[in-house]
Parts: structure tokens; C-alpha cells; sequence
């Protein structure tokens, strides 16, 4: 019986989450916490950090599109000349 | 994979989780790419580019490694003026995240110089590579942003300062990279 015990132990412990589990589940609670209280300021930080490519390429369409239509190719020649060699 | 796209979609858990792999992956793909394919796609697309020398192409390849620790070196120096903490191996470990934008722009590079005639006067081409072009530029600068709020640990003024002393570095890197034959600095 006593030896049963401490195999229970032993498997208890083995469930436990290590340090660092628990460590990211910290990190994750305090991410979740930031979601469903925050300012305007840092629903627009979010926008911009998270899928940072999505808020670039989408604020570039905007310049690109408003751009060409303004300057034409002289516009788009001059972004090939200072960018693509 | 799912670390590829952290890196991609979400670059503060990325930097907080410091890939080593995934830097030393973008960095090298970056380089390869910017003296390895740029140079053979130049060749088989025309005539009139002579065949890639394999000294010129060694030699930027280790400009390009050279450039990148220069980089961590300028990031590590003037934020501990700014009062970083954060030790200079850990910039060589996570700068390397803020690539993707930088392999694109290789490839775009490449394409844009070897088909310069296609893509010249061409309204909507140039528009297509416009958008790609500045989106790429403003990604990188989100993203080095990101990375002194996040590696650095810089806030506000400091964060600023920073931002604008380590800028004017990286310009002046760009134009070093431009003169030994780096067509996409590896900044």
C-alpha cells in the first residue's frame, strides 16, 4: 500500500507543469488580460504589431494606388529607380 | 513551422521567444540571395550579364556576415548609451527576426534589376512593385520599432533617441553595403 502511494506521487508530480510552463502560461494570461481592457491607443498598437505585414502592405496599396493615379509612371519609375536598382 | 509563422504574424512573442534557428535561417537565405541567386538570375536572363564570379560572390557573402554583426554591434552600443541592459549576444540572436521584409526585398531586387525594361514606364507593374516596395520598407520599420520596445527595452524619449541615432547608422551601413556589392543591405 505504501508503495502505491508513492507511485501516485510520482505520477502527480510528473502532471505538474515545469517552471517554464508555467512561466508561458503567465506570459499567456497577462496577453489574454491586455485584450479585454484596452485603451484605443493600444487597440491601434495591436493592429500595427500584430501581423505587422498586413498594416504595411495595406497602408502601401493606399500610397501606391493614390500615387499613381496622381503622377503616373513618373511616380512608380522613380520608386524603380531608388528601390529596384 | 509554427515558429516560422510566430515570426511572421507575431513579432513580440517571436522576440520574447528569442528563435535562434529561424534567425540564422532568414539571415543566411538573405545573403545567399542577395550573392548567390541574384547574380545566376542575371546570367541566364540575358546575354549581355557575363558569368557570376565566385570570388566576387565569397567576397560579398562574407560582407554580408560582416554587415549583419556590424549592425548588433551599432544596436548594442548606442542602446546602452540609451541605458539598455540587454547583452550584445542577445541582438545577434534576435535582429536576424526582423528579416522576412529583408528576403523580400532581395527577391524583388532581383527581379526589378534583372527586368528593369518590363517594369519600366509599365503603369500598373510599377505600381504592383511600388506597393511592394514601400510595404516592405514600412514592415522593417515596424519592426525595428518593435524590437527596441521589446529586445532593447527602451521606452518613449530613450526609445526615440534611439530610433533616430541607430536610423542614421543604418542609412550610412545601406550606403557602405551599396559600394562592396550588397544590392539589399543586410541590415
Amino acid at each position: 500500500m505504501k508503495k502505491d502511494k508513492k507511485t501516485y506521487t510520482i505520477l502527480e508530480n510528473a502532471a505538474l507543469p515545469t517552471k517554464q510552463q508555467k512561466e508561458k502560461m503567465l506570459i499567456q494570461i497577462l496577453l489574454d488580460c491586455r485584450k479585454y481592457d484596452a485603451s484605443p491607443a493600444e487597440k491601434i498598437s495591436k493592429l500595427i504589431t500584430v501581423y505587422p505585414w498586413r498594416f504595411a502592405f495595406g497602408l502601401s496599396t493606399v500610397q501606391a494606388v493614390l500615387c499613381t493615379m496622381i503622377w503616373g509612371t513618373g511616380y512608380t519609375n522613380m520608386v524603380l529607380r531608388v528601390f529596384g536598382g | 513551422m509554427n515558429f516560422f509563422f510566430e515570426v511572421l504574424n507575431h513579432p513580440i512573442e517571436a522576440f520574447r521567444n528569442k528563435y535562434k534557428a529561424a534567425t540564422w535561417f532568414l539571415v543566411v537565405f538573405t545573403i545567399l540571395i542577395n550573392t548567390v541567386f541574384d547574380p545566376l538570375l542575371a546570367w541566364f536572363a540575358g546575354v549581355q550579364h557575363p558569368i557570376p564570379d565566385i570570388y566576387l560572390i565569397l567576397r560579398t557573402t562574407l560582407w554580408g556576415c560582416v554587415s549583419y554583426l556590424a549592425v548588433c554591434v551599432v544596436f548594442w552600443i548606442i542602446c546602452k548609451c540609451f541605458g539598455s541592459k540587454t547583452s550584445l549576444k542577445a541582438y545577434i540572436q534576435t535582429w536576424g527576426l526582423t528579416f522576412f521584409p529583408t528576403l523580400l526585398c532581395s527577391f524583388a531586387v532581383a527581379f526589378g534589376e534583372t527586368y528593369f525594361t518590363v517594369f519600366w514606364k509599365n503603369s500598373i507593374w510599377g505600381m504592383l512593385l511600388s506597393i511592394v516596395f514601400v510595404g516592405i520598407l514600412i514592415w522593417k520599420a515596424i519592426l525595428y520599432v518593435i524590437f527596441l520596445r521589446e529586445v532593447a527595452d527602451l521606452k518613449r524619449g530613450k526609445m526615440i533617441g534611439a530610433f533616430v541615432v541607430i536610423g542614421i547608422m543604418i542609412i550610412a551601413l545601406a550606403l557602405l553595403n551599396g559600394y562592396v556589392g550588397l544590392k539589399t543591405p543586410i541590415l
